[in-house]
């Protein structure tokens, strides 16, 4: 084993998660070797430094607490019977009107918290959800990390392509100003997944991404569709990307951009 | 995906969409509390050194008990427990932390690299000087050293030196090959030496550059 193997097992070797054999020649190599040796006994040093000074927290009482009492609160919000029992299980040996206050305390911050964790979190979260590969992906395109397959600025030949090669059929709207200029076509992020096509699309240093892929076999959460089949365009942002949802009879549909949240909402508008 | 799995996983959704009944629940918070309540104390820890501090932490753990549990019937009973919330907690910690501080993507990639490559150009330890850098070195510095640390690396530093995980969890918390685990770990420690070093450097413990002798590993992960 030469220095450079040796330093891929000198963290194996200094936790002692490795096999006989390995454990064997890199030892040898470490007997030989004063660099390598000197490297270990350095790296060895390190970790029991980290490991004496920096200690396991206890976890602090109150978040058990809390959670746990989340935990029902959330519970309760699945179903409003069990919240009532809870709400008349105080403690006996407070007041009445102090008992009355409690409970009301209990109520409201149940309600407050199931109305926010259910809509507000549970609905832009879900929706966050669905977007946040496909803004990953926008960052990366828009960073010059990653490019679309099809690279031109010919709309027809786009179009062309878009239809000979994918499996359904994709629209490729005209979108006011803005230049289309490559186009993916890509499988699904697992085997059962339908095909989805990505357009992109420029102006200056504006972007806005273009995503479409079946209805029917879209993986995604039955709210979010729900919202979408209704005829709901879903406008949101995250952090500095703002993004739209929304479904045709057969496809769905969602742009991500660095535009505003109300230009691109203005930029839709006049495409569709 | 096989027919048969695809009907479970059918059966599966359709319990999530409709209403469960009371026993349903309660069997579901039992089986939640007994599961899951008792790793709080990795994931506590692990969110506390990433964070910097005990109310994020918190934020951060809660966070992640709450996700478990309203999507508890997405884990496959029999898997590690523990992988699937630490996942979680993951995801949570990037969307929250990661990109509210840093452009994501390349300029994280960057970083890493950079600091990479003073470590691997500077040479900061020579044998007689090594053991400087350990003594008269404080808690502070060694946790300011760990937190300097891009998370990555602070990662497996964390799981495997003071949570006490062996290589295989960590490969399975974080979906990477265990030659990966060895190799971050190496040089996570590596990183945090170098810190070390610059503490011992600025209190003066240390003069001057040592000499090169070090052999380096090309950068590869």
């Amino acid at each position: 084993m030469d220095c450079r193997e040796t330093r891929e097992f000198m963290s194996a070797l200094v936790d002692n998660q490795i096999d006989d054999e390995t454990k064997r020649k890199v030892e040898e190599h470490i007997w030989r070797c004063a660099t390598c040796r000197n490297e270990f006994e350095l790296e060895k040093k390190t970790k029991q430094i980290i490991k004496s000074n920096i200690k396991l927290l206890p976890v602090p009482n109150e978040l058990v607490t809390t959670i746990l009492t989340q935990i029902k609160l959330l519970q309760n919000g699945y179903n409003p019977h069990l919240r009532a029992i809870e709400g008349t299980s105080t403690k006996p040996w407070f007041e009445f009107a102090f008992t009355f206050g409690i409970v009301v305390v209990v109520l409201t911050l149940a309600i407050l918290l199931t109305s926010i964790y259910e809509n507000k979190m549970a609905q832009k979260e879900l929706v966050a959800r669905e977007v946040s590969g496909l803004i990953n992906y926008f960052d990366s395109v828009a960073k010059g990390m990653a490019k679309p397959e099809i690279l031109s600025g010919d709309f027809n030949y786009l179009q062309n392509q878009l239809i000979l090669k994918s499996s359904f059929q994709p629209i490729v709207p005209h979108i006011p100003e803005f230049k289309l200029v490559g186009a993916s076509i890509n499988t699904g992020h697992s085997p059962g997944d339908a095909q989805c096509v990505n357009l992109l699309y420029q102006k200056d240093d504006k972007i806005i991404l273009f995503h479409q892929a079946p209805l029917h076999r879209a993986s995604m959460h039955e709210d979010v569709k729900k919202r979408i089949l209704k005829g709901e365009w879903i406008y949101d942002t995250i952090e500095d990307e703002s993004f739209a949802i929304w479904g045709t009879k057969e496809l769905i549909c969602c742009v991500v951009s660095n535009l505003s949240r109300d230009e691109l909402e203005r930029v839709l508008k006049q495409s569709w | 995906m096989k027919l048969k799995d695809k009907i479970e996983k059918l059966i599966k959704k359709e319990k999530r969409d409709k209403k469960l009944t009371d026993e349903e629940l309660q069997k579901r918070q039992r089986e939640f509390e007994k599961e899951a309540l008792p790793h709080m104390l990795l994931l506590y820890n692990y969110a506390y050194r990433m964070t910097g501090n005990e109310e994020d932490a918190k934020d951060l753990v809660q966070e992640t008990y709450l996700k478990a549990f309203r999507f508890w019937d997405q884990y496959e009973p029999g898997t590690n427990i523990r992988a699937w919330l630490f996942k979680i907690m993951k995801n949570s910690y990037i969307n929250k932390y990661r990109k509210a501080t840093k452009e994501p993507g390349k300029v994280d990639y960057d970083e890493v690299q950079n600091f990479y490559e003073t470590v691997r150009d500077e040479s900061f330890e020579s044998s007689d000087l090594q053991e400087h850098i350990f003594e008269n070195i404080f808690e502070d510095e060694i946790i300011e050293a760990l937190g300097k640390l891009p998370d990555e690396f602070r990662t497996v530093v964390i799981l495997a030196d003071i949570e006490g995980l062996s290589y295989e969890e960590i490969a399975d918390f974080l979906d990477i090959p265990i030659g990966t685990v060895r190799s971050r770990l190496h040089r996570g420690r590596k990183m945090l030496r170098k810190q070390l070093y610059e503490f011992a450097k600025r209190k003066g413990y240390i003069k001057g550059s040592p000499e090169d002798y070090e052999i380096d590993e090309p950068d590869k992960d």
